[in-house]
């Protein structure tokens, strides 16, 4: 259950949503993307109510997302999954973002024979890698991702934190993602939030946040080292 | 300009299959063996429209059929139309029942669809066969004059093959991957903007419409209908057979299905006919069991093999697929 959670994000910022297991993430997450309908309050996107509408036309106005556990169309190569996802993105592109499938493939990583492989066939970290290729083939303006490191390698986390980087600043995208790998998202984000039983406990830049006295007893019970 | 023998490769099947449905009154000693096959085969592919795409059973989709012949019985029964207008207003009924059943089970998803859909097949019987206006449980025969069979022929050849040509376009168009993404994953197909219960309800109102114009040509052509008969179970239990022979997902598996099921059947239940059900479904388990996608899907499977095995051979390492549906 999510209560008294009021934040706003820049064009083109990074923003990282935090909070132990159950502080209501991947709700937000559902809300903003139509997946669940909150009982109260507004969800707006670009000045205009979003809120309760359902997901396909969320995703139309340019809001993508990811999810935790990989859900790619399994008997559908890589570049099928996002020529798909580009197919039905009727509002989105006013970004920088590539256009073309096969080279959001290859931003990804996917390129070459990659792309030629069903879906089903890869790794989990490639898998992961198709969340985001998918969610970009829709063309999004804000781009929602749902624990993109979780399971990946050393190398792989540090590729991710700088592709999220990259898409920021190059492709001018608007993100905010949750991790708890928390390491990584305090050295790429611009700032955080961070969610407790379902309510804003803390906001601001990533140093200041894990100095935050709540935020340490939220995810520790007491004051840390 | 020389005609490009490549570019003509694609309607060598098309002019081939009309002219077999125009000469095979000539070979089959008459027009009702091909008309029960046709008839079958849109059945069939009508039921591969929904289910086949979306992964969603329908257990109810002889009501299409049966509604669909009642709406053209009678409105040839009472001279209110002629046979080509009834068939037609026995479709678009069908259509417009499948629209009205779309609004409360595309919304259910798995095992509770197939159960809504069954309940919708078992309540609809229970209407038509205590409903007087429309003869009840005995139902009513159709006084048609100047019946002629090859009429009756033609027609069901053109629905046939307009039906098949429906499914051919839907899987090869932006709808086929829509239908794709919904049945592999459908959170993951509203994610990207796929509108999920609009295109399920397309996809029903269609396989509706067709339904429905099979039971209305069935009932041109039988003259007579009863709720028993016109709202069987075993009619959709038919179709999902064939389409589960003949290849699910594919334009052509119905067909062969279709054809293979009814006409193996006939000539058991002719050789056979205390055994041939027993036969029958013998032969059903066994193919199902060899080839779990259906005699298209193996050989589909059979050739992609052998063009991977001949281009590694060939040095190009590439495992390229093609998702096209044969």
């Amino acid at each position: 259950m999510l209560s008294d959670v009021n934040f706003s994000l820049a064009e083109g910022e990074i923003l990282g949503l935090i909070g132990p297991n159950g502080a209501g993430k991947t709700t937000l997450f559902n809300i903003i993307s139509g997946m669940l309908k909150p009982d109260r309050g507004k969800v707006l996107f670009g000045g205009r109510n979003i809120t309760g509408k359902a997901p396909h036309k969320i995703s139309r106005m340019g809001i993508a997302r990811t999810f935790q556990i990989p859900q790619p169309f399994p008997e559908m190569t890589v570049l099928e999954n996002v020529r798909a996802a580009s197919m039905f993105s009727h509002e989105g592109g006013k970004g920088r973002l590539p256009k073309d499938p096969a080279e959001i493939c290859g931003l990804l990583g996917l390129g070459g024979k990659k792309m030629h492989e069903p879906a089903r066939r890869l790794t989990g970290g490639e898998k992961k890698r198709l969340e985001v290729a998918r969610a970009l083939g829709t063309s999004p303006g804000l781009l929602l991702l749902d624990e993109f490191a979780a399971g990946l390698t050393v190398a792989e986390t540090k590729w991710a934190s700088e592709m999220i980087r990259k898409l920021s600043k190059e492709f001018g995208l608007t993100l905010v993602w949750t991790e708890h790998v928390m390491r990584v998202l305090m050295r790429t984000v611009e700032r955080v939030v961070v969610l407790h039983h379902g309510s804003v406990i803390a906001e601001g830049a990533p140093e200041a946040v894990v100095k935050d006295q709540g935020v340490l007893e939220a995810y520790f019970g007491g004051t840390s080292a | 300009m020389k005609p490009n023998p490549q570019r003509l490769a694609p309607l060598a099947l098309p002019v081939a299959a009309a002219v077999l449905l125009y000469v095979a009154p000539n070979y089959a000693a008459g027009t009702s063996l091909p008309f029960i096959i046709l008839n079958w085969i849109v059945l069939a592919e009508s039921f591969n429209m929904f289910a086949g795409l979306t992964g969603y059973v329908n257990f109810g989709h002889v009501v299409f059929y049966g509604v669909g012949g009642y709406i053209g019985g009678l409105l040839m029964a009472n001279s209110m139309a002629s046979p080509y207008a009834a068939v037609l207003a026995g479709g678009l009924g069908s259509a417009l029942l499948a629209l009205g059943m779309s609004l409360p089970t595309t919304r259910l998803r798995g095992a509770y669809f197939a159960i809504a859909t069954l309940s919708i097949n078992e309540a609809v019987f229970v209407i038509f066969d205590n409903w007087d206006a429309v003869g009840s449980a005995p139902g009513f025969t159709i006084p048609i004059a100047d019946y002629l069979p090859l009429q009756v022929y033609y027609v069901m050849a053109i629905v046939a093959a307009l039906c098949v040509a429906t499914m051919y376009f839907m899987t090869r168009s932006k709808f086929g991957v829509a239908m794709q993404a919904i049945r592999q994953q459908e959170k993951t197909a509203s994610s990207i903007g796929v509108n999920a219960a609009f295109y399920k309800t397309v996809a029903l109102v269609i396989s509706g419409f067709f339904a429905g114009l099979a039971g209305a040509l069935a009932i041109w052509q039988i003259a007579f209908i009863d709720p028993t008969n016109a709202f069987d179970v075993r009619v959709t239990l038919n179709s999902i057979s064939m389409v589960m022979l003949g290849g699910l997902r594919t334009v052509v598996g119905p067909i062969i299905g279709g054809t293979l099921l009814y006409g193996v059947g006939d000539y058991l239940d002719r050789r056979y006919p205390f055994l041939h059900l027993i036969v029958l479904g013998v032969v059903i388990i066994g193919v199902v069991m060899a080839m779990p996608q259906g005699i298209v899907g193996a050989s589909r499977r059979f050739f992609q093999a052998r063009r991977i095995r001949r281009e590694e051979s060939e040095g190009d390492g590439s495992n390229s697929r093609d998702l096209a549906h044969l």
